[in-house]
């Protein structure tokens, strides 16, 4: 660690390796410096150590260039040579002389670095973020070989998984994929030691294959452990065997027990592995094992009858030079196939490829976009307003670079000076950026969505910096653009000449003012009305009813896996005395299992109606389901709206899961939501309706007991859809949660449960326990994270552009201040006065609020995903952005205003 | 000795220093006591500009010192005066 600390700052060694001619000499003085450095380090600080080697860096590396350049010629290149040797020379002089002006004006230099310095922050940590999400390569050889292989409908957009009996079609008869694997994110029960729940994936070998990962000991596993069964095999994460395994390398062939089951270790991924899932994104993976051979939760099977249930991710590999397109038609063509000889399940089925890193990125992408724009329209206003503040200051050194040209200064000499001044001033704004992207990056990560991948990578490092140089360069471009212009065009005898003679220049220069003041309230406005669209659709999905409680539930995951579990009437009997033993604590109003949890989808069903037949080339009917116990609905304030709830009476002979065609059909009773009713027997009483399984044979018929208000289930912001709900026994979940109605505050029932599931069985963990405020919380993350920083960078634009409107127009009275005083003295009374200053303003506003106006209709198309509960040209909000920013840029001129009303006409006259 | 070949003052308490730091001073205890001497800090580029171009006249040379871990494994450059230099820095 010391070693590391008191390492020289690479960049700055790099540069010196390249400015300073190869050899002994080189190394020698790198040598010293680093020895200086470390000197320093110790005796001092890090940081004085990083300044002091920065300092000699530039030094030595500029002497060296120079030396360099003017050394090294031909006889005829002498010239030129020296000449560039001189333009280097130059440049320092430049420097020395940009750094004494900037000096002498602290005030001054201070405010236009912190302006540019607030807005390339943001900047750099949100390109910092985008980095390590984003541009990173994906962490497989050759990634642009990899697709994502989907299922969908041929009329639908939607997409699902593939089914086990079509993977192997795909995957025996394609020649375009050089492997071609399946997986599923699932969880599982470590046994040995501490009962822990954790992350893993069922995944084929193929699979594994497919990304080109080469474990860092052991080996992968192969076809044959995956299909003939001989073995239950596991490759770990190389976290989890530093963490459990203490990084013992004897783990290889030893046995450890997953969900109840002996699994032989046969390898471990190395460091940087990082299994980027589409399903549990960000979820940090810590082994992959095959798929079951028989049971839970599903196995590889070649089966027709399974031809209808889509579960499987798929991702493949593509054969050297197959381009993804190729490869969609060559899949379409045996899905085609595929529909002639099963048309009952695979008449609507196409195959439907996309590039994996846009399946991984894609929508991360987006919304890091959106907040990157965001950013850059601050950086944007922040040049503006720098911009203005150099006009400004330029005019009061006008008859200073006069008096320099007409003494015989070149126009192009002082315009380079005026040039390295604001490079020097964006070099310290983007110092200071970085630093200020450095300290609020902790706080920024912990803001961001779960899903989003890779975010512990996030970091400053050298690209960051050399974007950060990058965008200052740019920065000092643009806002350094019109005071050049300027210069360039100051006319020595009109700025020699006081007063009237100068008036081209200044009315240039206040036309210029005018530009910049109408580009950062036409930004702001945007802003604002962006911002103002966000939080009010923020505020929507906060006021959305979610239906269920969310202040009194607690829920949990219970894996019931492996073992005796593998039989389903061991995990209802499990459940049954589980509830029993939670509902007899009198802090608990009433506790249930569930599949699945609302906002966070599920299985999704087609179903038929009475009297309906099964068309394989229409449109089917779906709806999500889901499996509970008795006492679901009381337990997550669920309002029941007609019939009854659902008893233990209300099952079938044979779950779902479990039916075989020798079986007979079962007869289930379901209770459906509002959404289903609505959809199915519109207008119609729901009850007593029923339900049946699109495929022949006939394996279920439901009958519809009661009629519950519907949730949502795929988000807090959309619809509730149609849903059905059948007990527990029906599909009895290996992995469900408990859900659990206190009466008291619910995080207190968390060792009450704990305690009740080890009196049936230690070994089994509690995991992922939150309440129901917290499973919305964490569902809205995406969006509170794009709106508080939204707010935040258009805090900081207005703010900004108050600040640019306020210049601007305090320069602006100055420059009146004669006229003004004349008019006084005429009689004009403080309130024409006033006017006379507001109207300029107004009139900046008119033409700043039809631009803003613009830009917001052509920009919403950038926010439209997120805009909830209202229209993005709603014109009362619209008004409000408006109002606002209105308000704003008035206030900031009323100072001036008032100002101007209090020149004296005396003094004024008398200081002309 | 022409006017030309003369060292400069900065160079010329290089020299100095150098004699003064018998047995083979190094760039860092060269820069060290010239900074105590002048009682401000000395740019290491002018150090090193200055050790060249008094290299290059022939009045210091230098032998390589092994490399150690305190200098990240990079080798050391140990200066001494040439017979010449004494002349010249006795001076005229």
């Amino acid at each position: 660690m010391q070693g590391r600390k008191t390492r020289p700052p690479r960049l700055a060694s790099a540069l010196l390796r390249l400015f300073l001619p190869e050899g002994l000499v080189r190394d020698s003085i790198l040598g010293d410096l680093w020895e200086e450095h470390r000197n320093l380090v110790i005796g001092s600080s890090r940081l004085r150590g990083w300044l002091w080697y920065w300092r000699q860096a530039i030094d030595l590396g500029s002497r060296s260039a120079a030396r360099r350049l003017s050394s090294r010629r031909s006889p005829r290149e002498t010239d030129q040579r020296k000449g560039f040797g001189v333009l280097l020379d130059h440049l320092r002089q430049d420097l020395r002389f940009a750094a004494r002006q900037l000096l002498g004006r602290p005030v001054f230099t201070l405010l236009v670095v912190a302006t540019l310095a607030i807005a390339i922050g943001p900047n750099v940590a949100i390109f910092s973020i985008f980095k390590a999400v984003v541009l990173e390569p994906l962490p497989y050889p050759e990634s642009d070989r990899l697709v994502h292989v989907w299922r969908t409908d041929v009329a639908s957009r939607s997409r699902y998984g593939l089914t086990s009996p079509n993977y192997w079609d795909y995957r025996e008869q394609n020649s375009s994929f050089e492997e071609l694997g399946v997986y599923n994110p699932y969880v599982f029960n470590i046994g040995d030691g501490e009962p822990v729940l954790v992350s893993g994936v069922l995944c084929s070998a193929s699979l594994l294959r497919a990304l080109g990962v080469a474990p860092q000991i052991g080996r992968l596993y192969t076809d044959a452990e995956e299909l003939d069964g001989s073995g239950r095999v596991v490759i770990l994460s190389h976290d989890m065997w530093q963490d459990r395994y203490g990084g013992d390398p004897e783990i290889i062939g030893n046995q450890i027990s997953l969900s109840g089951e002996k699994h032989e270790v046969v390898g471990v991924m190395p460091e940087d592995f990082v299994f980027l899932s589409v399903w549990s994104r960000g979820s940090s993976f810590q082994l992959w094992t095959p798929y079951p051979i028989q049971g839970y939760p599903g196995t590889l099977t070649r089966d027709n009858s399974a031809r209808g249930g889509s579960w499987l991710l798929s991702v493949g590999r593509l054969a050297p030079g197959v381009e993804w397109r190729a490869a969609q038609e060559e899949m379409r063509g045996i899905a085609s196939n595929l529909a002639e000889l099963y048309p009952e399940t695979n008449a609507r089925t196409q195959v439907w490829l996309q590039p994996f890193v846009i399946e991984v990125f894609g929508s991360a992408a987006g919304r890091l976009l959106l907040l990157g724009c965001t950013v850059g329209f601050v950086l944007l206003i922040a040049c503006a307003n720098v911009a203005s503040m150099l006009l400004a200051r330029a005019a009061g050194r006008q008859s200073e670079v006069a008096v320099r040209l007409a003494l015989g200064s070149a126009k192009w000499r002082m315009v380079r000076q005026l040039l390295t001044e604001n490079l020097l001033l964006a070099m310290l704004a983007g110092g200071t950026g970085v630093l200020m992207a450095v300290w609020s990056l902790d706080a920024l990560k912990g803001l961001l969505p779960p899903d989003l991948p890779r975010v512990d990578s996030v970091a400053i490092d050298g690209t960051i910096l050399a974007f950060a140089l990058a965008l200052s360069l740019f920065t000092a471009l643009v806002f350094g653009l019109a005071p050049a212009r300027n210069a360039a065009r100051t006319n020595v005898v009109d700025a020699l000449k006081e007063g009237g003679g100068a008036k081209s220049g200044v009315k240039k220069r206040n036309a210029t003012l005018r530009r910049l003041a109408i580009a950062q309230l036409a930004i702001a406005l945007m802003m604002t009305n962006g911002a103002v669209f966000l939080f009010r659709s923020l505020q929507n999905v906060l006021t959305t009813p979610q239906i269920f409680d969310t202040e009194q539930v607690l829920t949990a995951h219970v894996l019931l896996a492996g073992g005796e579990y593998e039989d389903p009437a061991t995990r209802i009997v499990f459940w049954e005395q589980l509830l029993e033993r939670i509902d007899a604590h009198p802090d608990v109003e009433r506790a249930a299992v569930t599949a699945q949890l609302p906002l966070e989808t599920g299985t999704y069903e087609f179903y038929l109606l009475e009297g309906e037949t099964f068309d394989p080339s229409g449109q089917k009917r779906g709806a999500w389901r889901n499996f509970i116990s008795p006492g679901y609905f009381e337990a997550m304030g669920i309002p029941m709206l007609a019939g009854r709830i659902l008893t233990e009476a209300d099952g079938g002979e044979v779950s779902i899961p479990d039916w075989r065609p020798e079986s007979p059909t079962q007869e289930w009773k379901v209770v459906v939501n509002r959404a289903m009713a609505e959809r199915a027997w519109p207008g119609e009483n729901p009850i007593g309706k029923r339900l049946y399984n699109i495929e022949t044979p006939r394996r279920w018929i439901a009958e519809v007991v009661g009629l519950v208000e519907g949730i949502r289930q795929t988000g807090p912001e959309r619809r509730s859809t149609p849903e059905i709900y059948w007990l527990y026994d029906a599909n009895p979940f290996a992995g469900a949660y408990l859900v659990a109605r206190s009466r008291v505050d619910p995080v207190s029932l968390v060792e009450t449960i704990r305690g009740e599931l080890a009196v049936l069985d230690r070994d089994i963990p509690l995991s992922n326990i939150r309440t129901m405020g917290t499973v919305l919380d964490s569902s809205l993350r995406g969006r509170y994270f794009i709106t508080v920083l939204t707010g935040l960078f258009t805090a900081i634009a207005v703010l900004l552009s108050m600040a640019g409107t306020y210049g601007i127009m305090s320069y602006n009275v100055a420059q009146r201040t004669h006229e003004i005083g004349v008019r006084g003295a005429m009689g004009a009374s403080r309130r024409s006065l006033l006017g006379l200053v507001l109207r300029q303003t107004l009139r900046m506003l008119l033409f700043g609020v039809g631009i803003g106006l613009v830009l917001i209709v052509n920009g919403t198309f950038l926010a439209r995903g997120l805009v909830y509960g209202i229209s993005p040209f709603d014109p009362f909000h619209i008004a409000a952005a408006v109002g606002f920013v209105v308000t704003v840029a008035l206030l900031a001129s009323l100072r001036p205003a008032l100002k101007a009303t209090r020149i004296d006409p005396i003094t004024a006259l008398r200081t002309e | 000795m022409t006017a030309r070949e003369i060292p400069g003052e900065f160079d010329r308490r290089v020299l100095v220093t150098i004699q003064q730091l018998e047995g083979g001073a190094y760039a860092p205890d060269i820069a060290q006591e010239l900074e105590r001497d002048a009682g401000k800090t000395v740019s290491r580029g002018a150090l090193y500009t200055a050790l060249d171009r008094l290299e290059e006249r022939g009045l210091v040379r230098w032998r390589i010192e092994d490399a150690t871990e305190e200098r990240g494994g990079l080798p050391k450059r140990r200066f001494e005066i040439t017979e010449t230099t004494v002349e010249t820095v006795a001076g005229p």
